[in-house]
């Protein structure tokens, strides 16, 4: 069977691992961005939440590189996929002030409410 | 490498207020650290010492390279930043407290005076201008959303100085940090709109999410703030992975970034073809991520509670500045797919069945609040509705009258220039609406309709301003609520949506219903009394009324701000 | 079977086992592991892709840097109870059940064409690759201008997420 599919797909010569087509890269890629989707909409547990949200910017980064390779590795997406690893470490770093910001508030509800009377 | 210094200069130019709102940012830092130690000989030594180093290379620039550039707004700005802080140091010690925000109204006001330097240059020239490799492309539909988004800055600042919750002690409330995410989000917006290269888009648009998520949650201590960051965060995190991923099929497929080759690419394909598919997926994936921002239902969810749960400033922040360079960049993306008379009748389609339910349902949902800002939330939810009108009408389609398939689309003007008049007069009136709501509830302390019985008695200036805004938000003359939605309306109808404009009008009259209730409790006789005595804020009342007249004066007058208005919607190039 | 489709095959089951074990493990912790297998498989992809260097900035930004923040996360915040709804997962499933079978009928249609290939760009190999996106990143016509924007996005999203995270509003005034 998958050599019936290679035979369909042929790679562009002069790219690296031309033996591997870029639909499968694609089809993995939106394996994983449904995984995260399910995941959000499933999951109640924020962290957990967070973490399906990683998944699908992986499945994105990963669609970027396979188009990339497709081009003879144009950087262009290679440039982009480094933005998106970027702003996901961001993402996850505000997320978790948040989210710690919440559970402390969740936790010490009444003794807030005490500091804000005496301020 | 050899580097050409001129031509840096003049692609620094392009984008020379959002600059200056970085350095805004860095400013407030500085600032703000020589606050930390209350120790005033760091300050008065580190105050001059930055400001005229920094003053010193703007003088440096021209004198040593030759070329001329006018830098006198951002020496004038830090002079003026010195000198708020020094004086504040020497005559209010200890007292002051509005010295970020007067630091960020500094800043704000300059980037406002370079774009309309710009502006000025822009508007008559017609041809866009393309700076740093094509990235950033200057044109009049650009300069003037940048304009909404600074101005939205420059008074959202302004209300930060006088907003109560974050007034008593400005450095445990982090009004530097908050100040700082503001100016952030703001250049973030600024530059959505002024590109269109995908990975510009998505970098921006991630810029304003994330300042506006931690704006949000900025009211440490306060549970709801505290909640609505979170699903802010959440819903918005997903929003943008969506959008992500619709970004990366559309460059996976054409191999290009910027929307108009994109766009000429999706003329051109097949669009049955498993990839058409795979495309179109990815255009409505980007789309999801734009209707996130602007509340349109089914992506409306996080706004109540955002609205209600975020500092003031930042509601105001958001349902004006956020959303105007939101539908900047919609447009900007709508763009590409003019001509396309396969899918963009259904995309068209989608759009208005999408305004009807979203304006239906926020002011359905604004019937029944009982919280000021929770109900200019469905409000707001409700306004995208009438907005998105606009957008609807952007296609024409030719039907050929042999057979009766669409033949051609073509671009209709009528709606662009239809929305942006809609989003200044919206700027105005909404900031408006929300200043007044800080100005109340800086007196009352609450923020719940029962609880402003009686105060436009109290304070006549700003409850009369108030009812301006409250009259154009509504929509009647003569106010420039009313000319924005006589302008979408008739681009409704003019571009064979009558239905739509039917039950926008009919939507209207529904929203009389609870504008006209805060209306009439402001000046309902008998207030209650238990409100205490705030300190009073002449400024801030000060920049209401400059709003309100606003709101009359371009409801009397709106034809100049129309015409600019379609100059801008030509700009973009058809 | 060449080597390169055992590969492919062995890092496509880390990367979806992984992401299955994220998303329907009970304990967090887990998750994390699954999410950094996950992760590794990506990175391994990326080096299957001829992006060596993003494979690199993959495993020590995120495997490195991001896990190990949810880790922190998972010890910072207190365990969440859930209860798993089975209307949930159904409505869910099927949603992505549709989804799939949409992507797989179109990606399994493909019939190879790309477009926007251009003809002169030569056989690359990941070390010019490198050079070339280093180069971008502070070329003035390129993305000189993203790259100095992100380090703002990073300066106040940092100072604003350690103001949030802080214990009280106070520092020490």
């Amino acid at each position: 069977m998958i050599a019936s599919i290679l035979a369909v797909l042929p790679a562009a010569e002069g790219i690296p691992n031309p033996s591997i087509p870029t639909s499968w890269v694609l089809l993995l890629a939106a394996l994983l961005f449904i995984l995260g989707i399910y995941g959000f909409l499933v999951r109640r547990d924020l962290i957990v939440v967070f973490m399906s949200i990683e998944l699908m910017l992986n499945a994105a980064n990963l669609t970027f590189l396979a188009a990339a390779r497709e081009r003879m590795l144009d950087p262009e997406g290679q440039v982009y996929a480094i933005f998106v690893i970027t702003v996901a470490a961001v993402e996850a770093a505000v997320g978790l002030a948040l989210l710690i910001a919440w559970f402390r508030l969740r936790a010490t509800l009444d003794v807030e409410t005490a500091v804000e009377l005496e301020g | 490498m050899d580097y050409d210094f001129a031509s840096y200069l003049r692609d620094l130019r392009t984008i020379g207020p959002e600059l200056i709102l970085c350095g805004t940012i860095l400013v407030l830092f500085l600032v703000d650290l020589w606050r930390i130690g209350r120790n005033r000989t760091i300050s008065w030594v580190l105050a001059p010492l930055v400001t005229f180093a920094a003053c010193y290379g703007l003088y440096l620039v021209p004198a040593t390279t030759g070329i001329d550039v006018d830098l006198w707004p951002e020496f004038l700005g830090l002079t003026a930043v010195y000198a708020v802080v020094t004086v504040a140091d020497l005559r209010w010690r200890g007292r002051d407290r509005w010295v970020p925000g007067a630091v960020a109204v500094i800043g704000a006001a300059l980037a406002c005076l370079r774009l309309w330097q710009q502006g000025v240059e822009v508007f008559g020239e017609g041809a866009a201008a393309f700076s740093w490799g094509g990235l950033v492309r200057v044109d009049a539909f650009g300069v003037l959303l940048r304009g909404l988004a600074c101005l939205t800055l420059l008074v959202t600042s302004w209300f930060t100085i006088f907003y109560a919750p974050m007034r008593r002690d400005p450095g445990a409330k982090g009004v530097t940090e908050f100040l700082a995410c503001l100016a952030a989000a703001a250049a973030g917006g600024m530059f959505l709109v002024a590109t269109e290269n995908l990975l510009f888009i998505y970098l921006s648009l991630e810029l304003l999410s994330l300042c506006s998520y931690l704006q949000v949650g900025m009211l440490k201590g306060d549970r709801r703030s505290s909640e609505a960051s979170l699903k802010y965060l959440i819903y918005g995190s997903v929003a943008s992975g969506f959008m992500l991923f619709g970004f990366s099929l559309l460059y996976g497929f054409s191999g290009e970034l910027a929307i108009p080759k994109i766009g000429q690419f999706l003329q051109t394909m097949p669009r049955h073809s498993p990839e058409g598919v795979l495309m179109t997926v990815g255009v409505l994936l980007s789309f999801s991520g734009f209707a996130y921002k602007l509340t349109l239902v089914p992506f409306h969810f996080w706004a109540p509670d955002v609205y209600e749960g975020a500092p003031t400033p930042t509601t105001a922040f958001l349902s004006v500045g956020s959303k105007a360079v939101s539908f900047g960049i919609m447009l900007r993306f709508l763009h590409m797919l003019t001509g396309d008379i396969v899918w963009a009748p259904g995309l068209v389609h989608l759009a208005a069945l999408a305004a009807v339910v979203t304006m239906t349902y926020g002011n359905l949902a604004a019937l029944h609040q009982s919280n000021l800002k929770r109900l200019f939330g469905y409000s707001s939810i409700a306004h995208a509705g009438y907005m998105l009108l606009g957008v609807v009408t952007v296609f024409q389609f030719m039907e050929d009258p042999a057979t009766g398939l669409l033949r051609e689309g073509r671009f209709f003007g009528e709606g662009y220039a239809a929305v942006l008049f809609y989003l200044g007069a919206y700027l105005l009136m909404n900031l408006g609406a929300f200043g007044a709501v800080i100005f109340l509830a800086n007196r009352t302390g609450s923020e719940e309709i029962e609880d402003i019985r009686g105060l436009g008695w109290k304070s006549p200036w700003v409850g009369g301003a108030f009812i301006v805004f409250l009259l154009s938000l509504t929509g009647i003359p003569p106010t420039a609520g009313f000319f924005a939605k006589w302008y979408v309306f008739r681009a409704a109808i003019d571009g064979g949506f009558l239905w739509l404009a039917v039950v926008a009008g009919i939507n209207t009259v529904i929203s009389l219903f609870y504008y006209f209730r805060i209306g009439r409790m402001l000046f309902l006789r008998d207030g209650s009394e238990a409100f205490f005595e705030a300190p009073r804020a002449p400024w801030l009342a000060a920049v209401l009324l400059l709003l309100a007249f606003g709101t009359l004066w371009f409801g009397v007058f709106p034809g100049a701000a129309r015409e600019v208005a379609a100059e801008a919607a030509r700009s973009l190039g058809w | 079977m060449s080597a390169e489709i055992l590969a492919f095959l062995v890092l496509a089951t880390a990367t979806v086992a992984g992401g299955v074990v994220t998303l329907w493990s009970r304990y967090v912790v887990h998750s994390a592991f699954g999410l950094m297998l996950s992760l590794l498989g990506v990175a391994g992809f990326y080096v299957l892709l001829g992006s060596d260097f993003l494979a690199v900035t993959q495993v020590v930004v995120y495997v490195g840097g991001v896990v190990v923040l949810y880790l922190f996360g998972v010890m910072l915040t207190p365990p969440d109870r859930e209860e798993r709804s089975i209307r949930r997962i159904a409505v869910a499933g099927i949603f992505a059940v549709a989804a799939l079978v949409v992507l797989l009928k179109a990606v399994f249609g493909m019939e190879g064409r790309w477009y926007g290939v251009d003809p002169d760009r030569g056989p690359a190999s990941g070390g010019a690759v490198i050079r070339e996106v280093g180069n971008a990143f502070m070329d003035k016509e390129a993305y000189l201008l993203p790259f100095e924007i992100a380090s703002v996005l990073l300066l106040v999203a940092l100072v604003g997420a350690v103001f949030i995270a802080r214990r009280e509003g106070g520092r020490g005034s």
